[in-house]
């Protein structure tokens, strides 16, 4: 398995850090005179963050500084993080531009990163799965989805 | 009994057989394609059945769950890749059988071991689900907190190699839960003054988000890399009857191996698979032909792990801790679908209790019928690319998020929890805890602050009582253990 343990002391300290702002954050909520108040659950929940993180860190350390782990493969992890990309820029235009005009250049595109190659089948597959989830959602679940401001 | 029948009259009624039939066959496809698991399955289906009455929605899941668990021997059999990692083991003899040309030959027992499992764990979750019920009837505020820890603890242990890991995850999850109007009080409690946020997270857009989205992106980085297509065709598939019966010890033990497995929280069939095997090696006749393509070596895990079906469903529905992934999932598909599980469940939704008993028996004469019947289709399913399906998920991901409350706020969210669990899975952490924390922290909460009402703020009422006080030593005792282990392997 990949050596995750730079990544993990990142994380331990920066679970001690949300722990510590959850802590501050719900340090004025009101306190009942009996049961638990609204502050106390989380600050519970911060506090037991907390000691793991410490020992996320702690359990890192020991032995030193740990050597850097393999190279980061860019081309994978840029794949997933322009596919993130994609998918929240689609979600903001499918208001405007609607579900059944948007959605098939979003899955074009997307087959396309996946890597699929061959052309009539992408345009295939993305236009009749559009229809297909339209016509499902629209009509017999009746969840109405976008249909932008053209229509 | 009476209730039983009446289950059976329920599922009988054409809409929800139909749907029973569905869910089925599609359980079996994405148990089938590597990549795609049970869960994922639930949570693509979830938004397209929660608002259906509980009963009819419930058996459609409980459909996915069985077929699911069964449909990953098909590609273990025939590509060497378990559809799931329940069906690890079938590959053992399953493979070295298809490169003999009896891959007819190993899906017909894989089928037939699959509906017997299936129907012993079905047995032994109506004969004891019902008694458990009764036990957990008695348990108080306090005791259920500690059940919820109980839950959490096994769940952030057993899920991941590192358990200070899966605790991790388990308190993001439960710091979600907090997120949001408090219900006690009803002040705003860490949402920065967001509108969007007083509303808290819906589970939905978590779930799909942990399990569905991050699955997605993780795959397209690997997605050049498509898996073999070089299948052999599947023709003989009905077993003979001497056959069957030279296998029947393997699968008997194997069924009832994968009963008590699937009871026990945080197990599962990836494990169940493993040890049935070993134990039908240890007993077996033909061990020498253990791992060259043995009858017994494909009878006994397949056996097992739809075993562990019945058994997961018993702490999941008795007392709202899931036994693995999959019931995880299906924790939150009952919250979601408004059935909230636990003792009470017995009493106030009956109906819906007996109507999952009475599924579940029909499920696996559905699965064998399936297994069967078109086995020889499914090379053809193993050949659909990942490359094609990945992205229509995605959209499926989108519209099923969208549908909760027709707003793509919740679809931002989804995405959002996409993105943390692609780099959770990718640093090793485990996501069932995140949302096991989800699911669990407003009923800790809720069950916490009224034993501390009622105790008038004395926290040792969590240890005084004695169902607590066990619940507590035993989630001390599954992370201890879990530490032991890891200590044990390094060492």
């Amino acid at each position: 398995m990949k050596d995750t343990k730079r990544v993990d002391i990142w994380v331990g300290i920066a679970l001690m850090a949300l722990s510590i702002g959850v802590w501050l954050m719900t340090a004025k909520l009101p306190i009942p005179k009996r049961g638990i108040g609204p502050g106390q659950y989380p600050r519970v929940i911060a506090m037991v963050m907390f000691i793991l993180g410490g020992l996320q860190v702690g359990t890192s350390v020991i032995g030193g500084i740990p050597e850097k782990g393999e190279r980061i493969n860019l081309v994978h992890l840029g794949r997933a993080l322009l596919l993130a990309l994609i998918a929240f820029v689609y979600v903001r235009l499918l208001k405007p531009i609607g579900f059944p005009l948007l959605t098939p250049f979003f899955l074009v595109g997307v087959i396309r990163l996946f890597g699929y190659k061959k052309w009539l089948t992408t345009i295939l597959v993305s236009v009749i799965s559009t229809t297909i989830i339209f016509v499902l959602f629209n009509i017999v679940f009746m969840v109405f989805l976008p249909v932008g401001k053209l229509f | 009994m009476q209730n039983l029948l009446h289950g059976f009259s329920l599922v009988f009624q054409p809409f929800t057989f139909a749907l029973m039939v569905f869910g089925t066959a599609i359980g079996v496809v994405i148990g089938a394609l590597p990549g795609l698991t049970a869960s994922m399955g639930i949570i693509l289906l979830l938004p397209m059945v929660y608002r259906l009455p509980a009963s009819v929605s419930l058996v459609m899941l409980c459909g996915l769950f069985c077929g699911g668990m069964y449909g990953g021997s098909i590609s273990g059999i025939l590509l060497n890749t378990p559809g799931t990692p329940s069906a690890s083991a079938t590959t053992l003899d399953g493979f070295p059988l298809n490169r003999q040309g009896k891959a007819g030959k190993a899906l017909g027992i894989a089928t037939v071991a699959s509906f017997v499992g299936g129907l012993i764990s079905t047995a032994c979750l109506i004969i004891i689900a019902p008694e458990l019920a009764k036990v957990a009837l008695k348990f108080q505020a306090a005791d259920y907190f500690s059940l919820s820890i109980f839950g959490l603890s096994i769940m952030a242990s057993s899920s991941g190699k590192n358990v200070v890991k899966g605790l991790i995850a388990g308190c993001i999850g439960l710091l979600v839960s907090c997120i949001g109007i408090d219900t006690i009080v009803g002040v705003n409690r860490l949402t920065f003054n967001n509108m969007y946020l007083a509303g808290g997270f819906s589970l939905l857009p978590v779930l799909i988000g942990v399990f569905a989205i991050s699955e997605v992106l993780t795959q397209v980085q690997s997605s050049y890399e498509d898996r073999p297509v070089t299948i052999q065709a599947v023709k003989d598939v009905l077993p003979k009857w001497t056959e069957i019966k030279g296998v029947m010890p393997s699968i008997l033990v194997g069924g009832v191996l994968g009963v008590f497995i699937g009871i026990i929280p945080g197990t599962g069939g990836a494990i169940a698979c493993f040890l049935a095997y070993n134990l039908a090696q240890k007993f077996a006749k033909d061990r020498d032909q253990f791992g060259k393509g043995a009858l017994s070596g494909i009878a006994a895990p397949e056996s097992a792990n739809n075993a562990t079906t019945g058994g997961a469903l018993i702490p999941m529905l008795c007392l709202g801790v899931p036994g693995d992934v999959v019931t995880s999932v299906m924790l939150g598909a009952l919250v979601l679908i408004g059935v909230r599980p636990g003792p009470l469940l017995f009493v106030e939704n009956i109906e819906v209790v007996y109507s999952i008993f009475a599924g579940m028996v029909i499920i696996q004469f559905l699965m064998l019928g399936f297994g069967l019947l078109s086995s020889r289709y499914s090379p053809a399913i193993l050949r659909i690319p990942d490359t094609l399906l990945m992205p229509v998920i995605m959209v499926l991901c989108v519209v099923g998020s969208f549908s909760l409350n027709n707003a793509l706020y919740d679809v931002t969210v989804a995405l959002a929890f996409g993105v943390i669990g692609f780099f959770m899975k990718r640093w090793g952490y485990p996501g069932a805890p995140l949302v096991l924390g989800v699911i669990l922290g407003p009923m800790a909460e809720e069950n916490l602050n009224r034993a501390l009402l009622v105790s008038n703020n004395n926290w040792a009422v969590l240890v005084q009582r004695p169902i607590s006080l066990t619940f507590l030593i035993l989630s001390a005792l599954s992370i201890a253990l879990a530490v032991y282990n890891v200590r044990k392997k390094e060492a």
